[in-house]
């Protein structure tokens, strides 16, 4: 039984190869790019715009309003990164009712590669927003003691966010793979609506928490700013 | 669970180039549109606001100028009407006087008709008056009465103080003096010897005065000396009649105008003279032609 859409190789040569999870996600990409851009090409910033573009200003406007209530006060700033996450996989999650898709999501590396760029992302926004000293100044908050839990947790977390997306993705896929081997007709096609609606939720769940993270590490300063204020006084 | 590193750094670098496409050609272009279209929008609503505001300034203004209108429009109509109301008080003096003028006009004439038409009642009353009794006397006329008259004329003469004798008696004496004796009715022989010797005895004339007959005398005789007369004819006593009568008509006439003016009016013009329509019979002229006339002297 195939767990992961890496296993089905289309070409390799030595260390490169090209597998399904790389063509799904180019796929993916591909759909999402020429879909923007032909909706894009023809916005209109007049009282009256296409259903198309008022879908697209829909769905950003709502990650955008989603970004800002997690607590992030800049969403312009977030959009592109926690937005894309969002997108591709929700996206994923979608295209699986097309027969003999394999979402990406689905594969251990792609969820991984996810987590890692959000692993990346935090204290990037981090620093960015409060300087690399301030910012490296969190990991030793409360205490210095602290250092080494605070380290481990970043890691612990980006590791859970990576198995619990593709653990939900793959469940999905693999439920309905095993059933289709039970019960071949009608409940499959249930439960992909069901994957449909994890794949949603899980969507959701990856973005919301890179969003949360986020905002932990660009917000901390405030707090320390804000006690040290208050000691002053 | 296998990872395959080589496809995380794929998937990664792919993830990266995906949120470098979504940026360029999704995010940005939506956010511009919304970003445009709320700029508009807030400029819409602030030209709205704008707008509003100006025709709020423009609506007050208006209300300010349409007070100050409607103070104004009062104040000439008040003026109007005070103003109406003096040139109908005026108006109504001026027609008020025109129809006192007129009414006074009016009166006038009515009052000159009635008297005008009274004077005419009178005169042809009159003239009928002596008419009847001018004919009456004319037709009883008769050789007593005449010979009566003659006695009368006589006793006249004689009668004559020496002052109206003299006054009569000088021109007489001129060459071409003539004396007439006009009587109404033919004398006999006796008569006129009795008489000529009379007015030749009382005027010391040489000739017999000439007599002459005429009608108009009525029942009378009169001498005439050089454009002077002494006479005796029923006509003097209806002369001296219509004197009298004139007297009594007279006061009638004033105490006729007496009642008031309006009362007058009214009766005028609600009984207006018959006189024109039925005027009083006509005087038969048939007997004594040319009476007329004489009566009117």
């Amino acid at each position: 039984m195939r767990l992961s859409p890496d296993a089905i190789i289309f070409w390799q040569s030595g260390f490169l190869k090209i597998n399904a999870t790389l063509v799904f996600t180019w796929f993916i990409m591909a759909v999402l790019t020429a879909g923007s851009i032909l909706i894009t090409s023809r916005l209109s910033t007049g009282l009256t715009r296409s259903r198309w573009q008022n879908v697209l200003e829909m769905i950003v406007t709502a990650i955008k309003q989603q970004i800002r209530e997690v607590g992030l006060a800049d969403p312009e700033i977030y959009l592109p990164f926690l937005g894309t996450i969002f997108l591709f996989v929700a996206s994923s999650a979608l295209f699986t009712i097309l027969p003999g898709f394999e979402p990406p999501t689905g594969s251990l590396s792609t969820t991984a590669a996810l987590a890692l760029l959000v692993f990346a992302a935090v204290p990037l926004f981090g620093i960015q927003k409060q300087g690399v000293r301030s910012y490296l100044k969190t990991y030793m908050e409360p205490t210095v003691v602290m250092l080494p839990f605070n380290i481990i947790g970043e890691i612990s977390r980006t590791l859970a966010l990576a198995v619990r997306l593709f653990g939900n993705m793959m469940s999905g896929g693999m439920i309905v793979g095993i059933l289709l081997t039970i019960t071949p007709f009608l409940f499959p096609a249930v439960m992909t609506l069901l994957g449909l609606l994890t794949g949603m939720v899980q969507a959701y769940i990856f973005t919301i928490l890179a969003a949360v993270y986020i905002a932990a590490a660009t917000q901390a300063q405030k707090h320390s700013r804000h006690s040290e204020e208050e000691a002053s006084a | 669970m296998p990872i395959d590193w080589f496809t995380v750094t794929a998937q990664a670098i792919n993830f990266l180039l995906l949120v470098w496409l979504m940026k360029r050609f999704l995010y940005k272009p939506v956010l511009r549109a919304i970003d445009a279209r709320e700029k508009r929008i807030e400029e819409q609503l602030s030209d709205a606001k704008a707008q509003k505001m100006a025709a709020q300034k423009e609506k007050e203004e208006f209300q300010r100028k349409n007070e100050i209108f409607d103070q104004e429009r009062t104040e000439l109509m008040n003026a109007a009407v005070e103003k109406a109301k003096n040139e109908k008080i005026h108006l109504l003096e001026e027609a008020r006087s025109s129809a006192e003028t007129l009414r006074a006009k009016w009166r006038e004439g009515l009052e000159k008709d009635a008297s005008r038409l009274e004077e005419d009642f009178q005169k042809r009353v009159r003239k009928d008056v002596f008419f009847i009794v001018r004919k009456t006397l004319s037709d009883l006329a008769g050789e007593e009465l005449e010979s009566k008259i003659i006695d009368l004329f006589l006793l006249r003469l004689g009668k004559m103080d020496e002052k109206e004798r003299k006054s009569l008696a000088p021109k007489t004496m001129g060459p071409d003096s003539s004396v007439q004796l006009r009587t109404a009715f033919s004398l006999t022989e006796e008569q006129r010897n009795t008489i000529g010797q009379e007015v030749k005895k009382l005027f010391s004339l040489k000739e017999e005065p000439k007599f002459t007959v005429e009608k108009d005398l009525v029942a009378g005789i009169e001498l005439a000396v050089s454009g002077q007369k002494i006479s005796w004819t029923i006509d003097d006593y209806l002369l001296s009649l219509r004197e009298s009568v004139e007297d009594v008509m007279k006061p009638v006439k004033k105490t006729s105008s007496s009642p008031t003016d309006t009362e007058k009016e009214d009766a005028s013009l609600k009984d207006p003279p018959q006189s024109d329509k039925n005027p009083p019979e006509k005087p038969q002229k048939s007997d004594s032609p040319g009476k007329e006339e004489k009566e009117n002297q």
